[in-house]
């Protein structure tokens, strides 16, 4: 944080925030740790840091900043806390790790390729250490053609469709409805495992650098054990990890600590492809402001040409600074305008084309969300088995259901807590 | 699971392959990717499974924890070889010999 002004960048923020930040960057232990033990001694709520951390998905890199060199600042209980729940990350990441390499075996005794990214491999390769990341399901870049194949080997395998990812609509009878260029997550109930099939096509808010074509170019071969697995280059990973966060607008700051770490880990990196390929698929703001955030919060040393780039567009900065005050903003955000959402991922893009296709990808997105919401449910289904060909009737079944639901969410918003007791 | 006990001062071992570890506010979790059985080493367990992530002989790993550690060094020969020989027993180390043979 050499170049940036911290106390400017913290200033309205709370110190258990302030503290989780400067934990979990690149300098914890260099420079910020002044900072860190001046905060510790303040009067801070540990039980909201612990709430901040597991909401940020960070109590790993939270606990590994804390221990070395601070332990004996902080509250026994909370250590204690924190210690129990990395025990329990730690655990659940080999877990993971293991139902991949099983999974990834399967596929490959069946002739599917798959690309496997984020979750435990991403933590292998940006963290050195499967357990330093929160993941909770597998991520998989299938080829197009094989996605009904994988999809009846995990199921041969316990899991089953949850939902499908490409299109916000639920598929009612998905076996029979399994579209090849489609993307689903399965579930093993018995695991807990989510396991969800990428192929890259349909239609997206942001331009994807990569397609079904162009993906299979960007992999590199990690070794586990005795298995080599296939995984982006990092150089592709880096972009998709920026667009990701942007999309989301930098809510968890896990995401950031990834490509902080990916960076750190990686220092010789293909910087004119990553710039290059950012440019021509309309992401270079989405990158340069996602990389500007990193080296502001976690210290990420970035090369000149990135600095001069991000000096050069005033965008960037102010991208940042919203992302920022996102990332910062805690508790219940759903109420927040959804117009300073949008200004902000429409402001990311550069072209007229790609600001078209944003717009219309979120026209037609609000559109089957609509729909979804009309669609019945198992609920109304269980609250009359009605015939074929009355299903009709559950439409104006459903709406009922939604308008009380939605009253009575407004009645106890109005009169909180005892006076709507037993409603 | 019985291995012959094959570990002795000039003995070169590392980690084997087929797991993966963490570490663990100084201790270390281990996956063996084969079995699917996890084991934990404590902190001076930790720093030898450190040491032998590299091809490494006992001889000189039991002088790097001399160094640091004020322990008779016949009894931290014993406790070396004998966590060394579990690993081993557990197919976590590979002898170096013995895997290049």
């Amino acid at each position: 944080m050499n170049r940036d002004d911290d106390r400017e960048i913290f200033s309205s923020v709370r110190p258990e925030m302030e503290l989780l930040v400067r934990c979990v960057g690149l300098h914890a232990h260099e420079r910020c740790s002044q900072r860190i033990e001046e905060l510790l001694k303040a009067d801070l709520d540990f039980d909201y840091l612990v709430q901040l951390a597991v909401q940020h998905r960070v109590i790993p890199l939270l606990e590994r900043g804390l221990a070395n060199g601070h332990a004996r600042n902080l509250p026994a209980w909370f250590l204690q806390e924190l210690r129990e729940l990395r025990w329990y990350n730690t655990l659940h990441s080999l877990a993971m790790l293991e139902e991949l390499l099983a999974v990834l075996r399967i596929f490959r005794s069946h002739h599917i390729r798959a690309i496997s990214y984020k979750g435990p491999l991403l933590a292998e390769c940006a963290y050195d250490d499967p357990a330093l990341r929160q993941f909770f399901d597998l991520d998989l870049i299938v080829p197009l053609q094989d996605v009904p194949s994988a999809v009846a080997l995990l199921e041969s395998r316990g899991y089953y469709v949850k939902r499908e990812l490409t299109s916000p609509i639920r598929t009612r009878s998905l076996k029979s409805d399994l579209h090849p260029h489609h993307e689903y997550a399965l579930s093993n109930p018995t695991t807990g495992v989510t396991v969800e099939l990428h192929c890259l096509s349909g239609p997206r808010a942001y331009a994807y650098p990569l397609n079904p074509q162009t993906v299979w170019k960007q992999v590199e071969t990690v070794r586990i054990g005795e298995d080599t697995l296939d995984t982006l280059r990092a150089e592709a990973m880096a972009l998709i990890l920026c667009i990701h966060g942007t999309k989301h607008r930098w809510a968890c700051l896990q995401w950031l600590c990834d490509v902080a770490a990916l960076i750190h880990s990686h220092p010789d990196l293909d910087w004119d492809w990553i710039l290059k390929t950012a440019f021509l698929s309309g992401n270079e703001r989405i990158l340069l402001h996602s990389l500007l955030l990193a080296r502001q919060l976690l210290g990420v040393r970035l090369p000149p040409e990135i600095n001069a780039h991000i000096h050069a567009d005033p965008h960037v900065r102010r991208l940042s600074v919203q992302a920022r005050n996102h990332l910062f903003q805690t508790g219940d955000v759903s109420s927040e305008l959804v117009a300073s959402a949008l200004r902000y991922h429409f402001e990311t893009l550069t072209s007229g084309k790609h600001k078209t296709a944003f717009v219309l990808h979120k026209i037609l997105y609000s559109f089957n969300q609509s729909l979804t919401l009309l669609m019945p449910t198992e609920k109304e289904r269980k609250l009359a088995a009605l015939p074929e060909f009355l299903t009709f009737l559950y439409l104006p079944l459903r709406l009922a259901r939604l308008a009380v639901k939605y009253s009575s969410m407004a009645l106890l918003r109005r009169y909180p807590s005892n006076t709507v007791e037993g409603f | 699971m019985s291995k012959e006990k094959t570990i002795g001062p000039e003995t070169i071992l590392r980690a084997s392959q087929n797991q993966v570890s963490t570490d663990l506010q100084g201790e270390t979790v281990i996956l063996d990717l084969k079995s699917g059985v996890y084991y934990g080493l404590d902190a001076i367990g930790t720093e030898v499974w450190r040491m032998i992530q590299k091809p490494r002989s006992v001889k000189s790993i039991l002088e790097a924890l001399l160094n640091k550690y004020e322990v008779a060094p016949d009894r931290c020969e014993m406790d070396l070889v004998s966590l060394l020989e579990d690993l081993h027993a557990n197919n976590l180390v590979v002898i170096h010999d013995q895997e290049t043979a």
